[in-house]
């Protein structure tokens, strides 16, 4: 019996043994450790890399990103969003508060986390380059740290400026907002850094240029009206030859020719098959299933015969031959069929030509536009005539846009007043970069965003449903969250 | 028997267990049949208590199969070795074990069964006599728990254990969405409520068993009860035990059933088409938008003869239909010479009610124990479970929403076969889920699972047992989704209207796995000296998991007919696949004492290390200290005859919980690509902090109770209050958004729940056909969020200190709006309202809408929850009845079916009843699109909060056995028919469908089902 027993022990004991190997330190098998990290030159491609990524950041509704910027023509009287895609359909009923999670919420932390993987960047990049390659890459950095502090100031105006490797702070701290004017100097100074930094050559690969980092300077300066400034650095863009006009207005929104438009300054990259829309392809919510839909008001807006209408949205009874993509029982644009809500346009800028009948499983992988040449030319024609008027110069840089191979619009009659090219300007910008979700911010800068917005009525068969705007909104609301966690450092913007 | 035992086996192995000694009488349970022969003789004789008959005692010859029954008069007969031994049992009656003694008569007299005391209750690592008990546990009995019929054994719980509420989300069978919490929702944190479920002994699953599997499921409420579970005891254990056979004689036993299930309730919805039409253009010139249709096609519809051309469709009436369960189960039971086995195999076939789901379960237990010496011990229990289910590809969820989502202007599939989109192009929907399942747009998953262990118990020496057990799970999930082209038409004129929706055509399959391991041995010591008396347990146990997974997708398949990867295009495809891992080591203990049986004293301790925490912050110690006092031992209450028991207990311990991400410590890199210059780039960033701080969380239980049984043991009484803070909960850190970073895991915050439990049992009998028993469990509790920091708004649901986690925090709607004047005079509304919209209440006065008035709605958590149990016993006719019910909860719902033309979905018939200029009511705004209209979606009011109190008949059974002399001619042991109704009838306020469901969201969830269960039991 005692043998018995002690076999078994020793039997029972070897089993104990070999399951006892087991110890409790495992660690995630598809993730590096943090520690490894700058260490080896690569990281610093890495790294840099990793920063461009939080372009691709959802937090509109629908996964929409900041970054869909027609999705930003829903908030104004261009566009109309039926799925509330970007929060415009929303935000233009309910209205703005701080505890919006979506978009107000969202948006601003996307762009502090942006912020900090820059901050972190430049804190650390100089432990694995050195020289020249160093002094481009952190100007990178500056550059998408400046973008993203852009972002916010327009926004919610004032907030806090961090610029502290993330890793140094502590967790638990508050802190308060600096001034929107604060906020823009210090995107200056990053932005001057960048210029200083980049590489003067044509937008192409999706890394920033100079270019990219003085246009950014332009809207800045601009924002802040100084616009002799503005008109200054628009006109050094301009005469630095390294971005053209697209003879092929629409070959800017769509692949592959945009790989080729050296009108594109700055854009979201994405790549077939594995970097992808976010949620669907946008042919899907844009074009089949109509949540962006175009005005009533945007589309009176178009000069008679400007091709950009029609570039830009189909009319009913379009068909093939209009670039209309549906087939079969589609196949001529009809208002009230297939979610095309009667009373608005469906867009057409923005999809592949010769695509048919999109939908969910369509490849397509349009990079988003957020800056282009022309918009130097109008940004330079505003500052300009603001600063000293409507010169010849503001004459040249307005009608090259108009003037565009395919959209060939007359030249503006001359001897207008300051204010008489004021309303060119605006018009021109409204109907040039419609979908391309700049009306939004200009209508905020140029101040008359409550008088355009506020009782707007989107769609005219619907009088009684009316965009509400207030002049609150020039300052986005703070998140409620960030209040709450900075008390009492950190205050609400005003009215909310 | 042991050296005929041995001859059979090979010579080799014989001489080689000579050699060691060591008894293989392991194997003799494959030998069934006994051989041995002896003198037979008929035995006579009759069962009394107290000098009265009793009938249904069963008489077993020990160690055969040989089996009867006594009579009305509690006579039987039974043919029997002069020299054998009869077991005798009866249901309230203690066991005993007659010597025949070579007489041919016998007068039996049963002593009334001390049930309650006697009663052994399986506890954490063992099992405990119920009057020696100091903490909260409560049990229920397997043959309790299959008085309901039902597939997944979770849903039995309901109502059968105070403390334990059991909400069924849905009735989709074999996604059946149980949530299990004991003793109210106790943490925020992601390492959730759930409790810990123990299959014989180890983590396993319950929902994997065949309900007729079960022994015994015992509830571990309380710290004392709990804390030997330490890290993972903190949401309370759930202790199940399969069953094992009983030592004496084979009985086989077959089952089977057929359930006929319907929903239980459904909306009713407008189905005539010009109704729905007028309504839609309603809706639409309410919501600002165009109407949908014209005069000509409403008058169309109204005044149309041809109803297959115009058809008034019923979309609700397409999407359900009668189902048809049936369960069958086996089971092999008995034992003999120290060997013991139970097989139970079970089959159940489920289809739903709701079209294209389909669930079949195949299981199997097998319990083996072998006394393969007079100390040794041997047993396995393993249970294999292969489920089978079939749905289509979105869910229950999607495929409700989306039937409603259609216009009654058409049917799903036109006479000549081919299906329909919409009647008219501009009207919107959903998909068309009968071409879903018609064209089978099915996703399938299979499931292989596997839960066993081996034990092996050895007696040291009396009364120190060594036990050991090792065991775990295995599970292997496939699933599959296929989605292919197919055509759709508009009715009105049969043009094509592009594809099917079901996503990206395409094929996405998935693998994933789980294996789990576990391993325990401890010392367990039991020792009476004199009137002491001493338990007392101390082990070491450890658990490993690996996780894994792997999925590919390929997109735009040529043909519908080949549904694998490889048949696919390779441009778009896809792929993924991780795996995690964790491990878990624990040293335990306990020690009992109690003097005289009258003074007890309980303590357990458990010291556990996890890989989930921090090398320095992983162990945790986790005690408990439990008293309990049995008054009805005094002497003062000796001669109080009606008590037959009264015990007070009390006890107080600590509990973690660490179930929080696998690697919530490690600061790790994300993988953050670019799509530069036609490439894709790697790129990386790292935006986690980590705290190295990092502990466990840990729940707190103080829990007073008192035990009663009083009249002949025919009255019972449990109760308990309980004060249980969960507190340093693991959470993410409510850093500053501006630091742009991921928060950090913390403990911090803290959550109370107070309550009381109460179950109250009687037994009784009328006459000596007639007994009865009547049960009620009760129990109610309040939680508080104690600890939280800054207060955090959730969409409709708040967070802040001193009021219930997750409290409904909501606009005040105040009626509609009946003029334009009325809007003038009112507070002015964030969103511009017109007559017929929701009145918003301004709770602070300041003459204006705005965030400030929202407020807290009570309503998140039932204010109470109740069961009736009535049982009646008349010959051989018993009938059962459960009452279910929960009170004071409240569910925000929305969307389709609670709000009209979602998608175009069809409106609810309370919309009649809307307001309209001429119809100014309160209690409904004007009909709206619910598309986004504002002035009433965008706001979280009350206007969406719906009281979902209820009272239910949860179940009733009527079950007749058949007499046995009828039986015993078919050479049957026994024989029950009966009838079973589940969910027979509901009383409560919530609109159009059940109220018992998973919480807030869409209105529409997978309805419930109603069952009408008929089947029959027979024993050999």
């Amino acid at each position: 019996m005692r043998k018995i027993i002690s076999s078994l022990y020793i039997a029972a004991g070897c089993l104990f043994m070999l399951a006892a190997c087991k110890d409790l330190n495992v660690s995630p098998t598809d993730k590096l450790p943090r520690t490894i990290f700058w260490k080896s030159e690569g990281d610093a491609d890495f790294a840099l890399t990793g920063l461009y990524n939080f372009l691709y950041m959802p937090g509109g509704n629908w996964s929409c990103s900041q970054y869909y910027v027609f999705a930003w023509d829903t908030y104004t009287d261009d566009a109309y969003s039926q799925h509330d895609y970007g929060g415009g359909r929303s935000a233009g009923s309910s209205g703005l508060t701080p505890n919006t999670k979506a978009y107000v919420e969202s948006y601003y932390t996307n762009n502090y986390k942006a912020i900090a993987a820059a901050n972190h960047f430049l804190a650390n990049v100089d432990k694995v380059i050195s020289g020249d390659k160093l002094k481009r890459y952190k100007a990178e950095a500056y550059f998408l740290r400046a973008f993203n502090y852009f972002w916010l100031a327009q926004l919610y105006g004032n907030v806090p400026i961090v610029k502290a490797d993330p890793y140094t702070v502590d967790y638990t701290s508050i802190m308060g907002k600096s001034t929107r004017e604060e906020v823009l100097a210090f995107i200056r100074e990053d932005l001057d850094i960048a210029i200083a930094g980049l590489p003067d050559v044509g937008y192409t690969t999706g890394h920033a240029v100079k270019g990219t980092a003085q246009g950014y300077k332009v809207r800045v300066l601009l924002f802040e009206k100084k616009y002799a400034e503005a008109a200054a650095l628009a006109k050094q863009i301009i005469d630095d030859n390294k971005f053209f006009l697209n003879d092929n207005y629409l070959a800017n929104f769509y692949k592959p020719a945009q790989n080729s438009s050296k009108e594109i300054m700055f854009s979201v990259k994405y790549l077939l098959p594995n970097i992808t829309h976010q949620d669907v392809p946008l042919v899907a919510p844009m074009h089949r299933w109509k949540g962006y839909m175009g005005t009533q008001d945007l589309i009176n807006e178009y000069e008679v015969n400007d091709p950009r209408k029609t570039m830009t949205w189909f009319f009913p009874g379009d068909t093939k031959a209009q670039g209309w993509p549906f087939t079969g029982d589609l196949s001529v644009a009809t208002p009230g069929m297939d979610g095309w809500i009667q009373g608005y346009y469906t867009p057409r800028k923005w999809l592949p030509p010769g695509l048919e009948d999109p939908t969910t499983g369509t490849l397509v992988d349009n990079d988003f536009v957020l800056m282009r040449f022309a918009d130097i030319k109008l940004m330079y024609a505003e500052a300009q005539n603001e600063a000293v008027g409507a010169d010849a110069s503001v004459y040249k840089q307005i009608n090259e846009v108009r003037a565009r191979t395919g959209v060939n619009m007359p030249e503006l009659p001359a001897g207008l007043s300051k204010d008489q090219m004021r309303e060119k300007i605006r018009h021109e910008r409204r109907v040039e970069f419609a979908l391309e979700g700049l009306r939004y911010f200009d209508l905020r800068r140029w101040g008359i965003a409550t008088q355009k917005l506020n009782g707007f009525v989107s769609n005219p068969l619907a009088p009684n449903i009316k965009l509400k705007y207030e002049d609150k909104y020039q300052y986005w609301p703070i998140p409620q969250t960030e209040i709450d966690r900075n008390t009492p450092a950190l205050k609400q913007n005003p009215d909310y | 028997m042991k050296n005929y035992l041995l001859r059979m086996i090979p010579p080799g192995i014989t001489m080689y267990v000579k050699r060691l000694r060591f008894p293989f009488a392991v194997m003799s349970f494959f030998i069934l049949a006994s051989l041995h022969v002896s003198a037979q003789q008929t035995v006579r004789g009759r069962v009394t208590s107290a000098d009265t008959a009793v009938s249904g005692v069963t008489l077993q010859l020990k160690g055969t199969a040989v089996g009867t029954q006594t009579n009305a008069k509690g006579e039987f007969s039974i043919n029997a070795p002069s020299n054998g031994t009869l077991l005798v049992s009866a249901i309230g009656f203690a066991s005993q074990e007659v010597q025949i003694g070579g007489q041919s008569s016998l007068s039996i007299a049963l002593q009334t069964a001390d049930q309650q005391l006697n009663q052994i209750v399986v506890v954490g690592y063992g099992t405990q006599s119920k009057r020696k008990l100091t903490s909260a546990v409560v049990t229920v009995s397997g043959e309790e728990l299959n008085k309901r019929i039902a597939t997944n054994p979770t849903t039995l719980l309901q109502g059968q254990l105070p403390g334990l509420q059991v909400v069924q989300g849905s009735g989709e069978p074999g996604a059946e969405n149980v949530s299990l919490r004991i003793r109210g929702v106790s943490t925020f944190s992601g390492a959730g409520n759930d409790p810990l479920v123990i299959v014989d002994g180890l983590p396993g699953s319950l929902a994997a068993l065949n309900p007729n599997d079960i022994e015994s499921v015992s509830l571990l409420k309380d710290a004392a009860s709990a804390a030997i579970y330490g890290s993972r005891g903190a949401n309370g254990v759930i202790v199940i035990k399969t069953k094992r056979g009983k030592n004496g004689g084979f009985s086989l036993n077959y089952t089977f059933n057929l359930g006929i299930s319907n929903p239980t309730s459904l909306p009713d919805v407008v189905t005539n088409s010009a109704e729905y039409m007028r309504l839609s253009n309603e809706a639409s010139a309410n919501s600002g938008r165009q109407p949908i249709y014209t005069q000509a096609q409403i008058d169309l519809y109204d005044n149309a003869t041809d109803r297959v051309k115009y058809p008034n469709h019923d979309w609700l009436g397409d999407l359900f239909v009668t189902a048809y369960t049936k369960n069958h189960y086996l089971s092999l039971t008995g034992g003999k010479e120290n060997t013991t086995y139970n097989l139970g195999i079970g089959y159940t076939d489920q289809p739903g009610t709701m079209i294209g789901f389909e669930y079949k379960k195949y299981t199997v237990n097998l319990g083996l124990s072998s006394k393969v010496n007079k100390r040794v011990t041997l047993g396995t229990n393993i249970q294999l479970n292969y489920g089978n289910k079939l749905n289509p590809r979105q869910g229950a969820d999607d495929s409700f929403l989306s039937t409603l989502a259609q216009s009654p202007l058409y049917p799903p599939r036109s006479p000549d076969g081919r299906w329909i989109k919409r009647a008219y192009s501009n009207e919107s929907g959903n998909k068309n889920i009968p071409a879903i399942v018609g064209e089978n747009v099915r996703a399938r998953s299979e499931d292989f699972y596997v839960q066993g262990n081996i034990s092996l118990d050895v007696e040291v020496l009396n009364g120190l047992t060594w036990e050991n057990r090792a065991g775990g799970n295995f599970d292997a999930f496939k699933f599959s989704d296929f989605r292919p082209v197919v055509p759709m038409f508009y009715y009105n004129d049969m043009s094509s209207a592009g594809p099917l929706d079901v996503g990206n055509p395409g094929f996405d399959a998935r693998r994933s796995d789980n294996a789990y391991g576990v391993y325990y041995s401890q010392l367990n010591f039991k020792r009476s000296f004199n009137e002491h008396s001493v338990s007392a347990l101390a082990g070491y146990q450890q658990e490993y998991n690996k996780a894994s997974n792997l999925a590919g997708s390929r997109l735009q398949y040529t043909t519908n007919y080949l549904k694998e990867l490889d048949a696919g295009p390779k441009p778009g495809m896809t792929n993924s696949g991780t795996s995690t891992e964790w491990a878990i080591r624990s040293f335990y203990g306990n020690l009992n004492y109690d003097y005289q049986d009258k003074y007890l004293f309980g303590s357990s301790v458990r010291y556990d290390g996890t890989s989930r925490l921090p090398e320095d912050t992983r162990w945790g110690l986790f005690y408990s200290f439990s008293a309990g006092w049995r008054i009805s031992k005094e002497l003062f209450l000796k001669d109080v005859s009606w008590i037959n028991d009264l015990k007070l207990r009390g006890s107080w311990g600590k509990l973690g919980n660490q179930n929080i991400g696998i690697y919530p410590y490690q600061a790790t890199l994300s993988i953050r690509d670019y799509a530069f210059d036609g490439k894709v780039q790697p790129g990386y960033s790292s935006g986690m902090i980590v705290e190295p701080t990092l502990t466990w969380e840990t729940t707190q239980v103080l829990d007073i109770g008192a035990d009663l049984t009083a009249f002949n043991n025919k009255l019972s009484v449990t109760f308990d209050w309980f004060n249980k803070n969960t507190f340093d909960i693991l959470r993410q850190a409510q850093i500053p958004l501006w630091l742009g970073m991921e928060a950090p895991f913390i403990n911090n915050g803290s959550v109370r729940n107070k309550g009381v439990e109460l179950g109250v049992q009687y037994r009784g009998n009328i006459t000596r056909d007639l007994s009865f028993f009547a049960g009620a469990n009760f129990q109610a509790y309040k939680n508080t969020l104690e600890k939280y920091g800054k207060r955090e708004i959730n969409g409709n649901l708040i967070r802040e200190e001193g009021k219930p986690l997750d409290e409904y925090y909501l606009y005040i709607w105040d009626g509609i709006f009946q003029s334009q004047d009325e809007i003038d005079k009112s507070p002015k509304q964030p969103i511009t309202p017109s007559p017929g919209d929701l009145k918003i209440k301004d709770v602070n006065g300041d003459g204006k809408i705005t965030d400030a008035d929202r407020t807290y709605v009570q309503g998140k958590y039932p204010s109470f929850q109740y069961t009736l149990n009535l049982g009646l016993n008349w010959k051989n006719f018993d009938l059962s009845a459960m009452l279910y019910g929960s009170q004071g909860q409240k569910i925000y719902v929305n969307g389709w079916g609670a709000e009209p033309f979602r998608q175009g979905s069809m409106p609810t018939t309370d919309w009649r009843n809307r307001w309209t200029p001429t119809n100014p009511t309160n209690k409904m705004p004007k009909i709206y699109m619910a598309d986004g209209y504002a002035p009433v979606q965008g706001y979280p009011s009350t206007y969406f909060l719906k009281d979902a109190s209820f009272l239910r008949m949860k179940n009733l059974q009527l079950g007749y056995t058949l007499p046995a002399r009828l039986t015993s001619k078919a050479a049957m042991k026994s024989m029950r028919v009966y009838f079973a109704a589940d969910n027979v009838f509901t009383i409560s306020d919530y609109p159009g469908l059940d109220p018992e469901r998973g919480g807030d969201g869409l209105y529409v969830t997978y309805p419930q089902i109603r069952t009408f269960t008929f089947g029959a039991s027979v024993q050999f």
